[in-house]
């Protein structure tokens, strides 16, 4: 059982040493030298820095999409580095969520499957229990009468939030987001960044949110900067 | 709903125009495949009917006898030659409980007992050849379907009519109810009736052969209570030579079946059928490439959707049976589609190439279409076009996706 299910208290997510290191030919470009940094649940963290600085790299690897040159990560009590192809895309599909800046829906879909997809990856169809818990996010984030709605009949700021409610669906213990607010004006960028803060609040859920906005970074509990691949922490 | 199934009918109805155009061409491919297998097994049918239809399927005959060798054929060391044996032609005695053995087997359909020989009709200074054949009453259209071809008389015959081939009743210039004189080749001669016409659809058939009762022809031809032959026909033309082996090893006489009477037909029918199985593996490549490349470019336009599903926890093998099911839905509507407008062409062209007599002037048969192979195939070929732009979409990867 993962600390999730047993309750455990300590940090849900802890990454140790992480280095990254690219190959282009004989060219060798390090884009993370070491990094370490620790989540405790329920967290609302920013992450900064200037850009090229390693934040979406730092992402990748702690959102398992891109595995480390060197380092240990642990999310929910499981060293996710060594896992197998197989199962790390099922402890993905599990642990973590994701919001990036492009809202990334599926487009032939509508604003509900778009939010139960995770779970139809999880159990192979659509369950009514994930239905249920579908629409609720959908209500939570304000969307429930766009629920049937394609995807691309939304606006913006909308999509978001539908990415939101996706990255939601399997009560991920931790969620990155990765500059959620890019592309949103200032007053869905609030909604979005308030509605990110109650959920952590709510659920319990870890966020960690790459940005470049300092008052989103403000409203974080702490910010932790990247700077030439360190980490260099200050409170908020 | 399956996922994997939902997400794949998704995409095949969200690129309406594109799916559609893919069916069609997976449809045409397989009326072209229905097509083919409808004309090449029509013809071989058509060809096969037209040979064996007016034959018989097995033939038995006395065996021919060894020569007998005059003196100790001990005392020579080297045997030089065997020459055929001329002195006694062949004869078949006691055949009448063969005959009924026969014709109590399972699948035969008719048996008729053989006289067979040469002669010559004279009338006037005319001389036509002929070949004289003895049919046992009851049993005139048991090979040769002389009812059906009758055009003129009646088929009863009594010892001293015959029955003659139009072509040979025009060369003769004869009609029923006139006398004609026939010399057999044993030299025996007899005044014979004409009492009916045939016209079996065989130019030769219909100037070459005469028929007179049994007994007329045994006498005719000196084999007085004795036949040259029986010959028999088979509901399943294609098991003639297993029941052919069967009757030689029962009987001791030499059993010949049709197909070993027609190779050349049976050759005709081999190369026609690869030339068809070369075209339709041709509309089945059409296919597959046709496929391959509609979903590959899929895979290409999808890479975005693909990448983010593989970060929602979607695995690669899912990935791949999402293009997988799209593959096999395509060719199995496409095929379904192609194999009912194989049909209907095929039903079609038999329509407009009808004669007034309602035979065809084409031998397109549209039960012979072979259409659950076609579907089979088309589907299995379809299944096997996705695997490589199922490959290409599997190993999206998604990082790069995301930060295009």
């Amino acid at each position: 059982m993962s600390p999730t299910e047993t309750g455990a208290d300590g940090p849900v997510l802890v990454a140790r040493g992480i280095t990254k290191t690219f190959l282009d030919g004989d060219v060798e470009t390090r884009v993370l030298r070491g990094v370490d940094l620790e989540l405790e649940r329920g967290a609302f963290v920013a992450l900064m820095g200037p850009s090229g600085s390693g934040k979406s790299t730092l992402l990748s690897i702690l959102g398992t999409l891109l595995r480390p040159t060197a380092g240990q990560v642990e999310i929910d009590g499981e060293d996710v580095v060594e896992l197998a192809e197989k199962k790390l895309t099922e402890f993905r599909n599990r642990t973590l969520g994701f919001v990036f800046q492009y809202h990334h829906l599926l487009g032939d879909f509508t604003a509900l499957e778009n939010v139960l997809f995770p779970s139809f990856a999880r159990h192979g169809r659509e369950v009514k229990a994930a239905r249920r818990r579908a629409l609720e996010l959908l209500d939570r984030v304000g969307l429930s009468d766009r629920a049937h709605y394609r995807s691309t009949k939304l606006s913006g700021g909308q999509k978001q939030r539908v990415a939101v409610a996706r990255a939601l669906m399997n009560r991920p213990p931790v969620v990155l987001a990765d500059e959620p607010t890019g592309n949103l004006d200032r007053e869905s960028t609030w909604q979005l960044v308030e509605l990110l803060h109650s959920v952590a609040t709510d659920e319990g859920t870890t966020f960690l949110i790459s940005t470049h906005d300092p008052e989103i970074a403000a409203r974080c509990d702490r910010t932790v900067h990247v700077v030439d691949g360190r980490v260099a922490e200050r409170a908020a | 709903m399956p996922f994997e199934l939902k997400v794949a009918l998704r995409y095949l109805a969200s690129s309406r125009t594109q799916t559609l155009l893919i069916l069609a061409g997976v449809a045409v491919g397989i009326v072209a495949y229905t097509f083919m297998a409808a004309l090449i097994n029509g013809l071989a049918v058509s060809l096969t009917n037209d040979v064996i239809g007016n034959i018989a399927h097995v033939n038995l005959e006395p065996l021919e006898e060894e020569p007998r060798l005059l003196g100790d054929a001990d005392r020579f060391d080297t045997l030089l030659a065997v020459q055929k044996t001329n002195e006694r032609r062949p004869k078949l005695p006691g055949w009448r409980p063969i005959i009924t053995r026969i014709e109590s087997m399972d699948g035969v359909l008719s048996v008729a007992p053989e006289v067979n020989g040469n002669g010559f009709f004279q009338r006037g200074e005319k001389i036509m050849p002929v070949g004289i054949n003895g049919l046992e009453p009851g049993r005139e259209s048991a090979i040769l379907d002389l009812e059906g071809g009758l055009v003129r008389g009646t088929l009863s015959l009594a010892p001293g009519d015959v029955l003659i081939g139009v072509r040979l009743a025009d060369e003769l210039g004869v009609t029923t109810g006139q006398p004609l004189r026939l010399t057999s080749e044993r030299g025996r001669e007899r005044t014979l009736i004409v009492r009916g016409l045939f016209d079996v659809g065989s130019a030769s058939a219909n100037e070459r052969l005469a028929f007179v009762e049994l007994r007329t022809a045994q006498s005719l031809l000196e084999l007085e209570g004795n036949i040259t032959g029986i010959a028999l026909k088979v509901q399943d033309i294609y098991a003639a030579p297993a029941l052919a082996r069967e009757l030689a090893a029962s009987t001791g006489l030499e059993a010949t079946d049709w197909i070993q009477e027609n190779q050349r037909l049976q050759s005709a029918i081999r190369s026609q059928g690869s030339t068809g199985s070369l075209i339709k593996f041709f509309s089945l490549l059409t296919i597959l490439i046709g496929v391959a490349s509609v979903l590959l470019l899929a895979a290409v336009r999808r890479r975005a959707e693909i990448g983010i599903m593989r970060s929602m926890g979607v695995g690669r093998a899912a990935i791949r049976r999402i293009f997988q099911i799209q593959g096999l839905l395509i060719g199995l509507i496409g095929s379904c589609l192609g194999a009912l407008g194989g049909w209907l062409f095929c039903l079609f062209l038999l329509q407009i190439t009808r004669r007034p007599d309602g035979t065809t002037s084409f031998p397109v048969d549209p039960a012979l279409g072979e259409y659950g192979t076609a579907i089979g195939l088309a589907t299995l070929f379809s299944v096997v076009a996705a695997i490589l732009p199922a490959r290409a979409a599997a190993k999206v990867d998604p990082v790069e996706v995301i930060q295009q």
